[in-house]
C-alpha cells in the first residue's frame, strides 16, 4: 500500500503522515516513510534529533535516468529501489524506516 | 522509485510537497491513495479542493480529505458541508490537540497513542488499510 499525504504548509500534513507511520508500525506493519517535502520535517515527528538528521544522507540526485518508453519520457532508477532503501533508509521510532528524497536539506544552522 | 518498490505487506507513507502540482505523473501512478490534509478554514479547504482535483487528474485512484485541528462541532459541520458541496470524500477528522501542538512547538515526536489526535489518526489508518474499502474503490 502506497499512500501519499499532501496539504498546505501548517495544515498538519507532516504530523498526520508521521503519526500514521508510527501507529501502523506499532501494529506490526512494516513501514517505509519517505520525506519528499522541500523542507523535510518528517524525521522530527518520527523522533529524530536535528543533530542526527544532519548526518543522514538523502538519496543522491543522480539515481534517476531518463528513458523513452512508447514515446514517453520515463524516469527510471539506476539502482534497485530495495537497495536504496537499505543503503539510505534510517530507523526511527517504532521501527519506522525513513528515506529522505535527494535535495539539499536546509538545516538553517550548521 | 515508488513504482519500483514492491514490498508486499509494507506501508509506504510519502510526505509530499504541499500541493500535488509538483507531483510527477510517474510518482502519481505509483500511489494508491492520497490524503489531503485540510484545516477547517475556507482558504485551507479551497486549497484542498484544488489539490483533490489535481490528484484525481493525475490518475491517483483514491483521494480523500483529512479534516485536521477541529476545535468544535461548528468546525466539523463547516468541513462536512464544504466537502459535500464539492463532492470531496472525507475520510475522517482529527481534533485540535494541545499535546500535539506542544510536540510541534518543541520539534519533538508525536504524542503517545492515547492522545486524542493519535486516536483519531489510528481510525484513519483503519480506513486506509481496510481491504474491503480498497477493493470497492478499484
Amino acid at each position: 500500500m502506497k499512500l501519499a499525504i499532501a496539504g498546505k504548509g501548517g495544515s498538519g500534513k507532516t504530523t498526520v503522515a508521521g503519526t500514521m507511520a508510527r501507529l501502523a508500525a506499532a501494529r506490526g506493519v512494516e513501514v517505509l516513510a519517505i520525506d519528499a517535502d522541500l523542507n523535510p520535517n518528517l524525521a522530527f515527528v518520527l523522533g529524530m534529533r536535528p543533530e542526527a538528521l544532519d548526518r543522514v544522507s538523502p538519496l543522491p540526485d543522480d539515481l534517476l535516468r531518463h528513458r523513452l518508453v512508447d514515446g514517453r519520457d520515463v524516469l527510471e532508477l539506476v539502482t534497485p529501489a530495495e537497495e536504496l532503501v537499505s543503503t539510505y533508509g534510517v530507523d526511527c521510532l517504532d521501527r519506522v524506516r525513513l528515506l529522505l528524497m535527494g535535495r539539499p536539506h536546509q538545516a538553517g544552522v550548521g | 522509485m515508488l513504482r519500483e518498490l514492491h514490498e508486499e505487506g509494507t506501508l509506504v507513507v510519502v510526505d509530499m510537497e504541499a500541493s500535488p502540482e509538483h507531483l510527477a505523473r510517474s510518482t502519481a501512478e505509483a500511489v494508491e491513495e492520497m490524503l489531503v490534509v485540510a484545516e477547517p478554514w475556507f482558504r485551507s479547504l479551497e486549497t484542498a479542493r484544488r489539490s483533490v482535483v489535481l490528484a484525481a487528474g493525475l490518475g491517483i485512484p483514491r483521494v480523500r480529505v483529512v479534516a485536521n485541528k477541529l476545535r468544535d462541532a461548528g468546525d466539523r459541520d463547516a468541513v462536512e458541508a464544504f466537502c459535500a458541496r464539492h463532492g470531496m470524500d472525507l475520510i475522517g477528522a482529527v481534533p485540535y490537540d494541545e499535546a500535539l501542538a506542544d510536540a510541534e512547538r518543541a520539534g519533538a515526536a508525536t504524542p503517545d497513542r492515547a492522545a486524542p489526535s493519535a486516536r483519531a489518526i489510528d481510525l484513519l489508518l483503519d480506513r486506509v488499510l481496510d481491504p474491503a474499502a480498497q477493493r470497492s474503490s478499484s
